[in-house]
């Protein structure tokens, strides 16, 4: 059970009832007059991690739990320790035991349902503050045969891939309908995709932990197998290709027992790879 | 040629998980050739164009699946030795581990039921791992299995029908009625790997089978909640939710199922006299949490964080729910 804690005042919540994670990557990204994306990183230790949960609770747990927040700890950071017990506030990659340094809010009025009996909705935003506890990533157990950089059998995004291509061209037309295209040359085209992985606990912290530590707004190395298709058909040769995350957030979500979503966004590296 | 209805069943967890096993005699040492059901789930996309009469074209099969069920009956342990069908258990999210729950005291296999707890290091005991709460332990929810089932020919020289799934994970009930032995009924989700015939100078040849008879449920004991129930059957589904799992690059569009969460449930027929309306309503109004232990002959079923669900208007069916953890033990003869 996840317990908050503050100068010899604690809390016990019980296990939640979902939970997801917004990885904040502190990127910047800017797009050049050819088109050509750019990347600068300003570094691990500027990355936010965002829990946002939902536990039941009843009254006198909820009751308990504002006093604590708003009396006890008011307006100060806490220390939360999950307890070992499955409760991954930040995601796999950072484990589920040990001391975390959190700030804690209560997102809006929690308010008393029939369904469950007599228990209160208490949605929760939890962010890291301070360093993280040591965790060692656990055993990594293959469930597909994708390949995620140096992190090996993955599962098929079950939603499939989202492409993007985008050509840089681009028309007008006059009235008399005359077109003016407009061309600023294939090296600004680009492609990038939206996906959902499907990872159980291992897989998923390994996939983060790569992501986040290893490459971070580096280029990688993606599978691009036969009809996985990922960027579009314009750049479906069978080849592997460099890509690099292409956007600030990762999404982390646990859909169930020993499941996890990561939705994240890549684009072909094209200082790396042909147009 | 006439196929005779005496199946045999292979069964092989697999070593690279979700890569289609090659299955040996000693894959085939199960004794268990009844209520086998096969079901092969082809996913078919109908096209319908407007540009026709009835505006349907040719559909497109893809993906194809495969689903198994087949029945062992429980037996004991042979010495020290797990029964065979203890690898089936493995591939429906049950681990193997030597210790026992407290709670569990396996009855001695005598007529005057006498209690014996069994030490540590004597039997091995299966437990359900809990799908909540127990995430860090990925490796038991992932042991997908190869199962074979082979129909023999009525001839001189017989062939072997093969139907092959790979990547199977399966789900179990649990069923015992008064004057039969106790059942496990497995029921898999898996790849379909396709249908093959073998010749006769390559048929597989069962290694050999448990040589236990199973014991009739006869003098089960069973509580619920700490309290003596007389059950006439009952029924325990360990619930698995069996998830079979794209992959585009796959032959058959599946990379295998895995089990992605678990709701388990029961079923007690029990006798009047057992029973005490209040106290039962007192306890599905108050979420009150028990255990459940049913004995018979050297087998234990245990479940813990039973709760009372429905009864019905004779207080002689309970409907219960289980909060995910179940243990089967046996004991060592």
């Amino acid at each position: 059970m996840p317990v908050l804690s503050y100068e010899g005042n604690s809390v016990t919540l019980p296990q939640p009832v979902s939970v997801s994670t917004d990885i904040e990557l502190p990127f910047d990204i800017v797009t050049l007059d050819d088109g050509t994306k750019l990347r600068y990183d300003n570094g691990e230790q500027y990355d936010k991690r965002v829990c946002k949960c939902c536990f039941h609770l009843t009254p006198i747990q909820q009751l308990n739990l504002n006093t604590f927040l708003y009396t006890t700890a008011r307006a100060n950071q806490l220390t939360l320790d999950a307890e070992s017990d499955g409760f991954h506030p930040f995601a796999p990659d950072k484990g589920d035991g040990g001391n975390f340094t959190v700030s804690v809010m209560i997102s809006g009025t929690p308010s008393i349902m029939t369904f469950p009996f007599r228990y209160f909705k208490c949605d929760l935003i939890i962010q890291n503050t301070g360093s993280y506890p040591a965790y060692s990533l656990p055993s990594e157990v293959d469930e597909g045969s994708w390949d995620f950089g140096t992190v090996e059998n993955l599962n098929y995004p079950q939603a499939g891939f989202k492409p993007n291509m985008f050509y840089s061209v681009s028309i007008s037309h006059t009235e008399n309908s005359t077109p003016y295209y407009i061309d600023r040359s294939a090296n600004a085209d680009y492609a990038s995709s939206k996906m959902i992985l499907n990872c159980n606990e291992s897989k998923a912290a390994a996939v983060l932990y790569y992501l986040t530590h290893t490459v971070r707004a580096n280029a990688f190395i993606l599978d691009t197998r036969s009809y996985f298709i990922i960027f579009g058909i314009d750049y479906e040769d069978g080849d592997p290709k460099y890509v690099i995350i292409n956007s600030n957030k990762i999404i982390v979500n646990q859909t169930g027992y020993d499941n996890w979503t990561i939705e994240l966004q890549l684009a072909i590296d094209f200082t790396q790879e042909s147009r | 040629m006439e196929i005779l209805d005496l199946p045999i069943i292979g069964f092989s967890v697999e070593t690279n998980q979700y890569q289609k096993e090659t299955l040996a005699s000693d894959n085939y040492h199960y004794n268990i050739n009844k209520d086998i059901e096969i079901s092969a789930t082809p996913f078919v996309y109908n096209q319908f164009i407007a540009s026709g009469d009835y505006s349907k074209f040719p559909s497109i099969v893809s993906k194809i699946s495969l689903a198994l069920k087949f029945s062992a009956d429980m037996h004991y342990l042979i010495g020290n030795v797990s029964p065979n069908y203890y690898d089936i258990l493995g591939a429906c999210g049950w681990g193997l581990y030597n210790t026992m729950p407290e709670s569990v005291i396996v009855e001695n296999d005598s007529p005057s039921i006498i209690n014996v707890e069994i030490g540590t290091d004597q039997v091995h005991v299966f437990r359900v791992l809990t799908s909540i709460g127990m995430l860090t332990d990925c490796y038991y929810n992932r042991k997908p299995a190869t199962i074979e089932v082979a129909f023999p020919e009525f001839d001189i020289a017989p062939r072997q029908h093969v139907t092959t799934m790979y990547g199977g994970m399966g789900t179990t009930i649990f069923r015992g009625k008064t004057g039969s032995p106790c059942s496990i009924e497995f029921n898999f989700l898996g790849c379909h790997g396709g249908y093959s015939t073998r010749n006769n100078e390559d048929i597989i040849v069962p290694s050999g089978f448990d040589t236990v008879l199973p014991k009739s449920l006869m003098s089960a004991t069973a509580y619920l909640h700490n309290t003596v129930i007389y059950i006439d059957d009952f029924e325990i589904t360990c619930g698995n939710v069996l998830s079979l799992f794209s992959d585009i690059f796959s032959p058959n569009g599946y990379n295998g199922t895995r089990i992605t969460d678990r709701f388990a449930t029961g079923v007690l027929k029990v006798h009047e006299d057992s029973n005490n309306i209040e106290t039962v309503y007192n306890k599905i109004k108050n979420n009150d949490t028990g255990t459940l232990t049913i004995t018979n002959g050297g087998l234990a079923l245990h479940c813990s964080g039973v709760q009372l669900k429905a009864i019905n208007d004779e207080c002689t069916k309970y409907s219960i729910d289980i909060n995910n953890t179940m243990s089967l033990a046996q004991e060592v003869i």
